[in-house]
C-alpha cells in the first residue's frame, strides 16, 4: 500500500501499475486466443465444407463455399484487430497536433511528414474544409496541405486490412507505398506550381483564430476505450459490405471462368488504366466495398495495376470531397488537384502493369 | 437572474454532428441547465472559430472538443464550470 502523499496523486495519474500488468496480460491473453482462433480457420471451413456437410470437394459449389466459409471470419477478425490498433494509436495523434508539427515546415520533408501523418490522423472528409483553412492560415505550405489531403482518405486501415487478407501482404504493401508516394509527389507538384492565389479569397482574407482546443491528456484506460469505440463503430458499419462482397468474390470464386476480364481489363489494353482512373473518380465508395470488387476483377484476369488504379481513382478522388473542397478552391486548383493526382494514379497501374 | 448559456454546437450535418447536438440537449435537460443551443453548419463560420475537425462544441465562445462526440459527464463538467459552480 502507498501512503497518499502529494506526488501520487497529482492530476492524470499514470497508470497505476497493477493496472498496467493486468491490460498488458488481458491483451496478451486475447491476443494468443486471436492468434489460436485464427489460425483453425482454413482447417474447419474444409472441415466445414466437405465432411460437415458432405460437398464432392471437385465441385464449384464446395470451392464457393469454402471461400465463404475460410474468408468471412478471415477478413472480420483482421479487421477488428487492426481497426482496434489503429484506434488506439490515433489517439496520440489529433489534427491540432498535426498541424503543429507541419506548420512552418519546408516542402520536401513537410511532404513526407504530410503524407505519413495522414495515415495517422483522424480524419473524415467531411471536415476538409475546416481543416484545410485551419492548416493553410496557420503556415502549412499548400503543397504540404495536399499532401495531407491525399494521403488520409487514400490509405486507410480497412483498404489495407482487406488488401492483405483477399490479396496477400504483397499487394497491401504496394498499395501503401505507392500510396504515401503519390500522396508526396502529388503535394509537392502543387506546391511547386506556386497556385496560392487559386485559393478562393475569402479563405486568404480570414484569420481564423487558432483557438486551440485544450490538449486532453488521455489515460491508456481512455485509450483502449477510444480503440474500442473505433472497432463498434467502424466495423459495425462496413461488415455487411464486407461479408456481401466476400459472398460476390465466392459465386466469382467458383463459377466465373478465369480470365474473363483479361481482353478489357488485362495487361494488353493499354486505355484501360486512364478509364480505370476516369470510371473510379465520380464513383464513391468505402474501402469496404471496393476491395471484394477488387478481388473479383483481379480473379476474371484483371491486371493488378489496372485494378489498384481504379481503386486509387475511387478512394482517394471522390466527387463529394470534390464538391467540398471546392468551396475553399478556385476551379484551376481543383482541376490540378485532380490532374496531379489522377496523373500519378494512373502511372502507378502502368508500372505495375509492367513489372509485375 | 441567470443568463443562458451560449452553446454552439459546429458541424456540417453529419451523423456524428447530429448526435452530438442530442447529447448536449440531454444533458441540458436532465440537469436543467439555462442554455441556448445552436448548431452552425456553415463552413466558412465553422472555420472561423478554429476548429480543424467536427464535430466541435463551443461553450461561451471557448472551444471545448473537436472531431469526437464528448461523453455527457464532460459535457456537465464544461456547463458546471462556465456557470462558476464547482461539480
Amino acid at each position: 500500500m502507498q501512503p497518499d502523499t502529494p506526488e501520487n496523486t497529482h492530476s492524470a495519474p499514470p497508470l497505476a501499475n497493477p493496472t498496467k500488468i493486468r491490460y498488458l496480460l488481458t491483451g496478451l491473453a486475447g491476443l494468443g486466443l486471436w492468434f489460436a482462433i485464427y489460425r483453425q480457420l482454413a482447417p474447419f471451413s474444409r472441415f466445414f465444407t466437405y465432411q460437415l456437410l458432405g460437398i464432392n470437394p471437385e465441385s464449384h459449389l464446395g470451392e464457393a463455399i469454402e471461400f465463404f466459409v475460410y474468408d468471412t471470419p478471415k477478413v472480420l477478425m483482421l479487421l477488428v484487430l487492426v481497426v482496434y490498433a489503429v484506434g488506439v494509436l490515433r489517439s496520440f495523434f489529433t489534427p491540432e497536433r498535426t498541424r503543429k508539427i507541419l506548420a512552418g515546415r519546408r516542402e520536401s520533408t513537410g511532404n513526407v511528414l504530410a503524407a505519413l501523418l495522414g495515415i495517422v490522423t483522424p480524419f473524415c472528409s467531411c471536415s476538409a474544409v475546416p481543416l484545410f483553412i485551419g492548416f493553410v492560415t496557420a503556415g502549412v505550405p499548400l503543397g504540404v496541405t495536399f499532401s495531407f489531403l491525399i494521403s488520409a482518405p487514400m490509405i486507410n486501415e480497412i483498404a489495407l486490412v482487406l488488401l492483405y487478407g483477399l490479396l496477400g501482404w504483397k499487394v497491401a504493401t504496394l498499395y501503401l507505398g505507392t500510396g504515401l508516394l503519390i500522396a508526396i509527389v502529388a503535394g509537392w507538384t502543387i506546391g511547386r506550381l506556386k497556385m496560392e492565389h487559386h485559393i478562393e479569397d475569402w479563405v486568404r482574407e480570414m484569420h481564423a483564430n487558432a483557438s486551440d482546443v485544450p490538449d486532453q491528456r488521455l489515460t491508456w484506460t481512455e485509450r483502449f476505450g477510444l480503440g474500442k469505440t473505433a472497432v463498434r463503430e467502424i466495423v459495425g458499419k462496413v461488415w455487411i459490405y464486407v461479408v456481401l462482397g466476400i459472398a460476390v468474390g465466392a459465386g466469382i470464386h467458383g463459377y466465373v471462368p478465369e480470365g474473363f476480364m483479361a481482353s478489357i481489363m488485362g495487361k494488353g489494353a493499354w486505355w484501360s488504366v486512364p478509364a480505370a482512373v476516369l470510371v473510379g473518380i465520380p464513383m464513391y465508395s468505402n474501402a469496404a466495398g471496393i476491395v471484394p470488387v477488387v478481388e473479383a476483377l483481379l480473379g476474371k484476369g484483371a491486371a493488378l495495376g489496372t485494378v489498384l488504379a481504379f481503386m486509387m481513382a475511387v478512394i482517394a478522388l471522390s466527387l463529394p470531397e470534390t464538391v467540398i473542397l471546392r468551396k475553399v478552391l478556385k476551379p484551376r486548383l481543383i482541376a490540378v488537384f485532380l490532374g496531379v493526382v489522377g496523373t500519378g494514379i494512373m502511372l502507378v497501374g502502368y508500372l505495375f502493369n509492367i513489372i509485375i | 437572474m441567470e443568463l443562458d448559456i451560449d452553446i454552439k454546437i459546429l458541424g456540417p450535418g453529419c451523423r456524428k454532428c447530429i448526435q452530438v447536438a442530442e447529447i448536449v440537449r440531454q444533458v441540458i435537460e436532465k440537469y436543467n441547465l439555462p442554455a441556448q443551443i445552436e448548431e452552425i453548419s456553415s463552413m466558412d463560420k465553422i472555420a472561423e472559430f478554429g476548429v480543424l475537425s467536427t464535430p466541435a462544441v463551443v461553450i461561451g465562445g471557448d472551444v471545448k472538443c473537436a472531431g469526437r462526440i464528448p461523453e455527457p459527464h464532460e459535457i456537465l463538467q464544461w456547463l458546471r464550470k462556465y456557470q462558476g459552480t464547482p461539480e
